[in-house]
């Protein structure tokens, strides 16, 4: 399609919907605050580089940081503090102060658009019956797909949708997704599912190893994998914030 | 058409250069014309294994440079017909090497000394000489060790072949990927101290082109300047050699890879193990 260019415009302002990380504050405390993002940073440095970063400051009691040096912390730590998300009046005047954006609240997610039915006009009559009977799911990404093992010191990204690996992940391999993760094989690397923020992502694998399994920021690292879960076709999920793993069989 | 052979590992000391030095002897015994290329520049180490260090007049970063031609620097190996050495230089660095100049000496291997296979001592770590070692090949020996470190960073340099050769940049069918363990001692696999067999395999998921049990005789060889596949007596070479035949495609079955029981004279005296 080509675009409306009545003038010749050098740009376009559009409503545009983004997936940020956004860091709930709980503690005023900048250093306890910096020892926790050395801390989660070094879990996965290459996913948090130049990330861009809502702090949130919906949950915290009382006192909040001065948002300037809290701004120059995660500056630090290469980490791009774009918004301050706070119904507060004071809390919004300090963002301002410190050259922060301003967004209220969590606004309702968006509805995605839907995807326009592709059914090949082909198709015999009984055939679109049956499809209209099926439940109508949306398909969101065919995602990513990788035949071989990841190796150590390999990092796959599967932006915007799911990664499937038709084989087994190494200690030392990292891979991410926005969407799920599947992975045939052992998974005995780290593995971020929803690593853009989606909470409803999962993680299946058909033996469970890893290092860290992560899903929307919330992760467990493999000492804190409870040992019925170990080497066994898991899914891993997330439900009121936390971390469940499930047996697959 | 030369097949392009790197030995590589990632880490350092598992044996790489014994690796190359036997093997690549292994295939000229079986009547292949091969040469062993030391890519480990500045740590020049396989022809003292070689037993030809005396005789290194010109060396493979000349011939990179235009300072010598490869007939100056071949080395002829006296024991082994159809085996030749190209050596390292001591006294330059990793960085002497450039893909053009070592794509001009593989061409040159390959359609003017009509070699069969140029078997590359790569040297260890994942950086500029490894990789030079490497980017060209057709086939890959990864020598392990059976230990944790050894096969992680085996698994690494799986990686970079995977991503990193020519093969993998052109998209050309990928390097052919064989693992060889090495130092296997079975007694220390059956107390728990060592990897098994199986476990790396798992971890690797590569086809096993041999198993070279721990020896003295590797030591020995060594320091006498001939590659221990020449010492026929020897275990670790009989499994040189069996190595070698799986890689040519013949079916061998896997030699002294479990624990040796002990006699009765040793059990009631103790020995040396």
């Amino acid at each position: 399609m080509k675009p409306n260019n009545q003038k010749q415009d050098s740009f376009r302002l559009r409503g545009s919907f983004f997936t940020l990380s956004a860091m709930e504050l709980y503690s005023a405390d900048i250093d306890s605050i910096d020892e926790q993002l050395t801390k989660n940073i070094a879990l996965a440095p290459k996913f948090f580089e130049k990330a861009p970063l809502v702090i949130d400051l919906e949950k915290i009691n009382g006192k909040i940081p001065n948002l300037s040096t809290l701004k120059q912390l995660l500056e630090k730590h290469n980490l791009i503090p774009v918004a301050v998300c706070s119904s507060k009046k004071a809390h919004q005047t300090a963002a301002h102060k410190a050259g922060l954006g301003i967004l209220t609240a969590n606004a309702p997610a968006p509805q995605a658009e839907t995807i326009p039915n592709q059914t090949k006009e082909t198709e015999t009559d009984d055939h679109q019956k049956e499809v209209e009977a099926a439940p109508h799911y949306e398909v969101k990404n065919h995602g990513l797909v990788i035949r071989h093992a990841v190796r150590s010191g390999q990092q796959i990204y599967a932006r915007g949708g799911d990664l499937t690996v038709l084989a087994s992940v190494s200690t030392g391999a990292e891979i991410l997704a926005d969407g799920n993760i599947h992975i045939y094989g052992t998974l005995r690397g780290r593995a971020f599912a929803g690593a853009s923020g989606d909470t409803d992502a999962m993680i299946f694998c058909h033996s469970l190893q890893a290092e860290l399994v992560s899903i929307a920021g919330h992760y467990q690292l493999n000492e804190k994998i409870d040992s019925n879960y170990l080497n066994k076709r898991t899914v891993t999920h997330l439900q009121d914030e936390r971390l469940l793993i499930d047996l697959l069989d | 058409m030369s097949q392009i052979i790197v030995v590589t590992s990632g880490k350092g000391g598992v044996g790489k250069t014994t690796t190359s030095a036997s093997f690549g002897s292994g295939l000229a015994l079986k009547g292949h014309k091969t040469v062993i290329i030391d890519f480990d520049i500045g740590l020049r180490n396989l022809d003292l294994i070689m037993g030809c260090e005396r005789r290194v007049v010109y060396d493979f970063v000349n011939v990179v440079n235009d300072e010598a031609n490869l007939n100056q620097a071949l080395i002829k190996d006296k024991r082994v017909d159809n085996l030749f050495l190209l050596p390292a230089s001591q006294t330059r660095n990793k960085d002497a090497l450039t893909r053009e100049g070592v794509e001009r000496i593989f061409d040159q291997l390959t359609n003017e000394h009509n070699f069969d296979y140029i078997v590359c001592d790569s040297p260890a770590g994942i950086e500029h000489g490894a990789l030079m070692a490497l980017y060209f090949a057709d086939e890959a020996i990864i020598v392990t060790n059976p230990e944790v470190s050894s096969v992680r960073d085996s698994d690494r340099i799986l990686g970079i072949l995977a991503s990193q050769s020519r093969r993998a940049e052109r998209g050309e069918d990928p390097v052919k990927e064989r693992m060889l363990l090495t130092r296997y001692c079975p007694t220390r696999v059956a107390s728990g101290d060592m990897l098994c067999i199986e476990d790396i395999e798992e971890i690797l998921a590569i086809p096993l082109i041999g198993v070279i049990p721990e020896s003295g005789d590797v030591l020995k060889a060594s320091n006498s300047g001939s590659p221990v596949i020449l010492d026929s007596e020897s275990n670790a070479a009989q499994a040189y050699s069996d190595a070698v035949d799986r890689f040519l495609g013949e079916e061998v079955p896997l030699r002294f890879i479990t624990e040796e029981k002990p006699g009765l004279f040793k059990r009631l005296f103790g020995g040396k193990g």
